[in-house]
């Protein structure tokens, strides 16, 4: 039976690489005793897949991993089963039943979103800046790119679709830059952040054309001659999602609740 | 929860979750509703503190304590020691952030005699004045544990307290006896004078030691009345009921011992005379089986591991090794648990279980051998035999398996030309044993034996503390030779020779066996730039070098000199409980090629019978 997990990783363990949440997911099943399957052979292990790797500092809500289970419980019992066993900064939001031939979670991720703010540790603040310039989104947005030959220019603009400001407490965003196609003016937040506002982005994630959220912070602090460096800010990532009939789906919703 | 290092810092050093604590099971209390705050500090990185089980069991113990709060802390690794001094931060606990310097306790566990300039960096970073002369009420009470402080003397400047012996016995009388301390006007003084009373309690400010002209030890005296002459080891004498961690705080980074460690048992029965553990941890205790199934199970359960790792000094001694190994080998059919063996006993029965757990064909069987000739082996009173090794061999050769690792010590007392053509000899003829048992449809590859050769140090409190250390050109110029003699070996493609660096070596033979002058030198490399000394990579042996000559003192009268039989030494104010007497005479039968048997085969009368427990009332049970 296949399952999706949505889980957090916040606070301290921004620091904690994405290897080391694997190996911590792996434990975490144990300790909550759900019958994860393992594949057969002389050394044995967990059929679970994880979407998007993290980079180290970035917070997030919107995590997902895939396993195979030979039984299961429900929803309910599964969540609480098995965040008893973890820390308040890492927990698990849902879990939904996927169909057999489901893909893994990591191949559909096609965008995500993120809160970019102030790091209320630096006296450099690029976003309050950008905002207080009014800022607007151009309709080219250069930026630098690392490739295995080096580094290239790109226009990012493309890749950008979603742009707001956003109030990080009650998720309003208060004005949109760049509205997505029947996006609603209030997103879901659940995690504190230590700044009233943020900078909301809906950008182009995955395999494909996977755009950081500090590309278009640093293009447009850069366009509009504000000081920054990627150390001022911090990201904090919303949920994850997957192309759909209607468009972007969030990959929660890629099953039921069981 | 706040760090104490800013994500500026964080984000760019080397894995900065050494740094961050939050693991699971890791302990949580409310500061304001204990009266005691621990720091416990292992002094090497965090991957290597985290896979020491006896933290793991002292954390848990003093934890159990309401009125304790015990945090972590590790040696930042270099990058963040330079970014600490830079920028003045000082060191804190993992647990709560808390700076080092605000807690009652600072723990030291001594594993190792190159850690002693981290256990210097620990306390400075901490803001401690470093000498335990310069501290006052309300700094923090240094305390040193583990084996190394069978001879703390070349530390003794830095610690108000050493604990000597095993950590369960006598800390819960210290804590009692310092909560009275911190709420009256008792004197640090007079706290360090009562703390001496108690049992395994040494406070190095309250002993003086005078020395002969020959720069050897006269005497060692106690400054004031009621301080003991002779500080006795603790021993745990109910093993069995000891508390043991069932809830062990599980690392996100992937530390050296990424497993549930299970102590089966303490102490050894062999009696090699090298080995200082073997002699300290006397007598040998054993757990009950019943009691390691039931903690292996829920220990599992509450770590989530899917691997646990047996230990003890020496694995094959526990008499239920066939029970219990059998028990986890059915978990690991029906849990998918890894069972990580220990060096076992190479036999039918250990080969059986390792076919099981482990790829024959990745895994190799290792014998530590330690010496090339079964004359040195009788020297050193390792109980193994050519023809055990070439029967276990045997077996596993046609078994399956094609690699075999090799442990040797060279530098060994008495040992001549001939002992160290014995390991390429040795590694010869294991693998002709190969060749004439594995028919050459079946070999999959050739035979690889692997021998290698680490640096003879001699410790205190083993039958070799008198014994000579040879010069590190000596040992390279051994090394060379057996490596020369391994290239000429007829089945030389099989045989591989490796050895140990032995700069390191020879810096822990001067401290293993040093006196308090030493603690000059360490405090000198320190302020020099010593730091991470165990690490080669580190390493800077010209520190040491101008350390050494700075303050005039010759490392070679540590580790040359053959001791005469009645020189007083550093450490003889410390009482392990195995007697010098004994110790002397196992020296005398070491020159004597004669062996001494076993504790189970028969009792030596080696004076560890005092603490009234383990083996040597097993029979009269």
């Amino acid at each position: 039976m296949k399952l999706r997990i949505k889980y957090t990783k916040t606070g301290p363990l921004r620091y904690i690489s994405h290897l080391d949440v694997m190996r911590f997911f792996q434990k975490a099943i144990r300790r909550a005793g759900f019958d994860v399957s393992y594949t057969k052979g002389f050394s044995p292990h967990q059929i679970i897949s994880f979407a998007a790797p993290m980079p180290l500092g970035m917070t997030s809500e919107g995590e997902y991993f895939d396993g195979e289970f030979n039984t299961v419980t429900n929803t309910a019992d599964m969540v609480e089963g098995i965040n008893e066993t973890m820390p308040p900064y890492i927990q698990v939001l849902d879990i939904i039943k996927l169909e057999d031939k489901a893909k893994p979670s990591m191949s559909i991720v096609a965008a995500s979103d993120y809160v970019v703010y102030d790091n209320p540790q630096s006296e450099v603040r690029p976003v309050s800046n950008l905002i207080s310039k009014g800022f607007e989104l151009p309709d080219e947005l250069v930026a630098l790119k690392k490739t295995k030959s080096g580094e290239k220019t790109e226009d990012i603009r493309p890749y950008i679709y979603g742009l707001g400001l956003m109030d990080t407490t009650s998720g309003e965003i208060s004005r949109w830059i760049l509205k997505p196609e029947g996006a609603s003016d209030r997103v879901k937040i659940v995690t504190p952040l230590e700044e009233p506002v943020g900078l909301y982005m809906l950008l182009s994630a995955g395999s494909i054309n996977n755009l950081k959220p500090e590309a278009v912070s640093g293009g447009l602090a850069k366009l509009f001659d504000c000081p920054y460096s990627a150390g001022d800010e911090r990201i904090h990532r919303l949920d994850t999602f997957m192309n759909s009939d209607t468009g972007f789906a969030s990959l929660d919703k890629s099953g039921e609740r069981f | 929860m706040k760090l104490a290092l800013p994500d500026r810092i964080l984000m760019n050093i080397e894995k900065p979750a050494r740094y961050i604590g939050q693991e699971v099971n890791m302990a949580v209390k409310d500061i304001n509703s204990v009266d005691v705050r621990v720091a416990m500090c292992f002094p090497d990185v965090y991957e290597i503190g985290m896979s020491y089980l006896g933290l793991q069991i002292l954390y848990d113990l003093f934890n159990r304590y309401e009125d304790c709060y015990c945090e972590r802390v590790f040696s930042p690794w270099p990058d963040l020691d330079k970014v600490m001094r830079e920028e003045n931060i000082k060191l804190f606990t993992l647990e709560t952030q808390t700076p080092v310097c605000d807690m009652d306790w600072l723990g030291i566990t001594i594993q190792y005699e190159m850690c002693y300039t981290n256990i210097l960096q620990v306390i400075d970073l901490s803001g401690i004045p470093l000498l335990a002369k310069d501290r006052k009420k309300g700094d923090a009470i240094v305390i040193g544990g583990g084996p190394c402080t069978v001879n703390p003397e070349p530390v003794a400047d830095f610690f108000d307290i050493i604990y000597v012996g095993e950590g369960e016995v006598s800390y819960r009388n210290l804590l009692d006896l310092y909560k009275q301390y911190k709420n009256s006007d008792m004197t640090r003084e007079d706290f360090l004078h009562e703390a001496s009373k108690l049992p395994g309690i040494y406070s190095p400010s309250l002993y003086d030691v005078d020395y002969n002209e020959d720069g050897t030890v006269r005497e060692i005296r106690p400054l004031r009345e009621g301080v003991p002459e002779k500080i006795v080891w603790q021993d745990v004498l109910d093993f069995e009921n000891a508390p043991y961690p069932m809830k062990p705080v599980i690392p996100y980074l992937k530390v050296t011992q990424d497993r549930v460690g299970l102590e089966i048992m303490r102490g050894c029965i062999r009696g090699c005379r090298f080995c200082q553990a073997g002699m300290i941890y006397r007598p040998t205790r054993q757990k009950n089986v019943d009691m390691l199934k039931k903690y292996a199970k829920e220990m599992l359960k509450n770590t989530g591991y899917e691997e646990i790792n047996l230990s003890s000094l020496s694995s094959s001694d526990y008499d239920k090794l066939d029970e219990l190994l059998t028990f986890l080998i059915e978990m690991r059919d029906n849990d998918h648990v890894n069972v990580s063996l220990p060096s076992l006993r190479v036999d039918a029965f250990s080969l059986d279980v390792m076919s099981k757990v482990q790829d024959i064909k990745k895994s190799s069987l290792t014998f530590a051998c330690e010496a090339g000739t079964q004359r040195l082996r009788n020297v050193i009173n390792k109980g193994l035999t050519e023809e055990y090794i070439m029967e276990g061999c045997r077996q596993a050769f046609v078994g399956g398996w094609d690699k075999v690792k090799l442990y040797f010590m060279l530098g060994l007392p008495t040992e001549t030309e001939e002992d160290m053509l014995g390991i390429a000899e040795l590694s010869q003829r294991i693998s002709e044993c190969f060749f004439d048992n594995v028919p050459k449809e079946q070999r999959n590859g050739r035979v690889m034996i692997t021998a290698s050769a680490s640096y003879f140090v001699p410790k205190p409190f083993t039958p070799f503390q008198w014994a000579s250390m040879i010069r590190p050109e000596e040992f390279t110029r051994r090394a060379h030779a057996v490596k020369d003699a391994c290239n000429s070996m007829r089945n030389k493609k099989s045989i591989r020779f490796i050895y140990h660096d032995a700069d390191i070596s020879i810096l822990e033979g001067v401290f293993a066996r040093g006196d308090r002058r030493l603690s000059k030198v360490i405090l000198r490399a320190y302020e020099k730039g010593a730091i991470y000394d165990a690490w080669s990579e580190f390493f800077k042996p010209a520190i040491y070098d101008e350390a050494f000559a700075e303050c005039g003192i010759d490392p070679y009268f540590y580790t040359e000199r053959t001791r005469p039989e009645d020189e007083v030494f550093p450490w003889d104010h410390i009482d392990v409980g195995v007697t010098r007497s004994f110790l002397l005479n196992e020296w005398r039968l070491s020159q004597q090629e004669k062996v001494t048997p076993n504790c189970r085969e028969k009792c030596s009368g080696c004076g560890a019978a005092k603490y009234g427990g383990g083996v040597c009332y097993e029979a009269k049970n």
